[in-house]
Formats: structure tokens, sequence, C-alpha cells
């Protein structure tokens, strides 16, 4: 059977999908990374302390490190600093660290990040509704979204970003 | 009578003091309350009213959610899986016993939630308060951990709790069963 020269590119495509995928051997992912099924991620509509609104759903294209915090949280503060370590070099790439902060108001998210990751900024989940939506398996609490919108990999409590395995991670995410 | 012979004496004389006073742990000392092996971590606390007070008053709760809460008796537990094995935690099989051996039932969330509507709780207030509360049902993975407190109500007297663990993806494995006894409510510090 010939197969078309789009035909051709069809099976290219896929298969470096493919390779994309099978690169992240579930036995070479870093502790506490856990792969999903694919589903599409639910919808986030939100703002951050500047009022700028932020649509999950407009940034197909892009990977997106989505990360559920709060400031009464222990491993949070431990993790967050770790996040900001590693956000310089992921800013003009195809990863996007997005912070969700559930359920605190503004003058807190403002404060806590001023001491503990001063160049973060955060979407504000104000009513904790769509943190409820999400439904982490508790906080801290990261997702990584695909470029298609869809969950790949869920991460277990607080990690340490700005170690290696976990640095290399992110990085092949985008390679 | 030699000095060394009467130094005997006084040690003998310690030692028979303390089998008949034994050392009282004060009430407010923290009472440890841990396990540890190769394959899990558990600890429980129990946090004084006054330190429930302060964490959710420094949330901004309402009054009346303080007065709900720091009538009853907060068990903070933190555990982490660290087998390969999957380990569920399900409060539906743990048990709390009174000193006389009677169960104790747990506030569960659909119990705050009516506390919260009737006293108008706003919902990031709710949000917050169920985020810090032990998942009822959670298969841990390797690695994980988890916290959050356990509400009962009040205890004038040392209760018991027993956790039982069922392990394997689908709960087929071992069960591990650790009883904590002697715990008081509100006389452990917290662990952070």
């Amino acid at each position: 059977m010939r197969i078309s020269s789009v035909g051709r590119i069809i099976i290219v495509c896929l298969m470096t999908v493919m390779v994309q995928v099978s690169a992240f051997a579930v036995d070479s992912l870093p502790k506490g990374i856990l792969q999903l099924d694919g589903r599409e991620a639910p919808s986030l509509v939100l703002q951050d302390i500047d009022q700028q609104t932020f649509d999950l759903s407009k940034s197909k294209g892009n990977w997106i490190f989505l990360h559920f915090w709060a400031s009464w949280c222990g491993p949070c503060r431990k993790e967050m600093p770790t996040i900001q370590a590693i956000a310089p070099e992921f800013e003009d790439t195809r990863l996007k660290i997005v912070l969700v902060n559930t359920a605190e108001d503004e003058d807190t998210i403002f404060s806590f990040l001023g001491i503990v990751a001063p160049e973060l900024n955060s979407l504000m989940d104000s009513d904790g509704l769509v943190t409820e939506r999400w439904q982490p398996r508790g906080i801290p609490a990261t997702f990584i979204i695909d470029p298609r919108s869809r969950l790949r990999f869920m991460v277990l409590g607080g990690r340490p970003w700005n170690e290696a395995e976990y640095l290399d991670f992110l990085r092949r995410l985008i390679q | 009578m030699g000095k060394y012979y009467k130094g005997f004496l006084t040690a003998v004389g310690i030692v028979i003091y303390g089998l008949f006073n034994p050392v009282v742990v004060l009430a407010d000392s923290p009472v440890a309350l841990n396990y540890e092996d190769d394959h899990l971590l558990v600890w429980l606390r129990t946090p004084s009213p006054d330190q429930i007070t302060g964490f959710y008053q420094g949330r901004g709760f309402n009054q009346a959610s303080i007065d709900i809460l720091r009538q009853n008796c907060f068990i903070s537990v933190h555990m982490k899986n660290k087998s390969r094995d999957v380990l569920w935690l399900d409060l539906n099989e743990w048990q709390i016993l009174d000193h006389s051996g009677k169960l104790i039932r747990r506030f569960r969330r659909e119990d705050w939630k009516m506390y919260w509507e009737k006293i108008g709780l706003i919902l990031a207030h709710q949000s917050t308060f169920s985020w810090t509360q032990l998942p009822a049902v959670r298969d841990l993975r390797y690695d994980e951990t988890v916290g959050g407190n356990l509400v009962i109500p009040w205890q004038d007297k040392p209760f018991k709790l027993i956790a039982i663990f069922r392990t394997g993806a689908d709960k087929s494995g071992p069960e591990r069963k650790f009883v904590f006894e002697n715990i008081k409510c509100g006389s452990a510090l917290s662990a952070e």
C-alpha cells in the first residue's frame, strides 16, 4: 500500500509524540511524579495579584506547570523558593509556571510571596472553588498539562524543583 | 559509717522513693505518638484549643466558627508511605475508643458543611478548613505524605485510636494495624 506524503507526515508526527511520551517511562520519573491518563484538563480562568486574567484554554501550545498552594501549608513554604529558583530558566520557553493560591485573600498572598518568593506572581482562587474542581490530592500539588491541554503528570506533595532530577524532568518536557 | 556506705543508702532511698512516687508527666508536655519503620511513618499530635484558635483566627475565621472548633478535640495526623506498595488510608476503618471502650464518632465533612452553613462561614474559610482535614480515603503512593486533622468531640479522659491500613493497589495485601493509647485531647504541642 502506497502512503501519500501527507500520510508520511502524519506518521512522523505520531512517532514524535510517541517518542516524547515514552521518554518518560514510568520508572524513569523522579520520586513523587505520577503519569496521568491524558484526560482533558478542567477549565481554569482566574485573576492574578495584578488583576490580569489567565485562561488555561488560551495556553494551548505550551506545557503548563500548574501549582496549587496556600500560606498555611508548611511544605508550600519549603517548596515555593525552589519554584522561584527555576522560574527564570523557563521564562521565555514553552513551559509556563502558573501558581494558584487556594482560598486566601490578596494581602495574605502578597505577604507570603513577598517573603518566600518575591519574584513570583500567583492566581487567586479566592473562594476555593477552582481548586475543588481540580481535586488535587492535597496542598501543595502540581499538575503538568501538555500543549494540547491534557493532564500528563501529577506531582505528589512538595518537591525540590531546583534539584537536578526534577529540573531535568521539566527540561525534557520542552526539548 | 563510711561516706560510700552513706552514699549507697542515699541512692537506695531515692530508688525506693521513686517506686512509690512515679514521675508525673505535666499535662502540657508534648506527648509523642510516633511510629516509623522501613515502610511507613505515622505520627499523631493533639494541639491545644489555643493552638487551634491561633491557627484559624490567624486565617480570619469568624468567632462563631472559632467557638465551635475550640470546644472539640483535634488529632493532627501525619503519615508517609515509604514502601513501593500502595498504602490505603481509610478513616472508615479507623476506630477511636473512649476510656470505657465505647466508639467515638469523628466529625465528617458533611457535619462541618452543616455547621458552616448555619453560622454563615464564607466559602473561602470553608475551603481552607476542608484542606486542613485529613482526607477520608486516600491511596498513598510511594513517597507520598498526607497530613491533616481528625476531629472528635472533646474527651476529658484519655482515649485510644486504632489505625488500620490496607495495602496493595486492590487492598488485598497484608493489613497494617497500629494502636495509639492514652491520647489526651489538647495535651500535645503541634509538631510545627
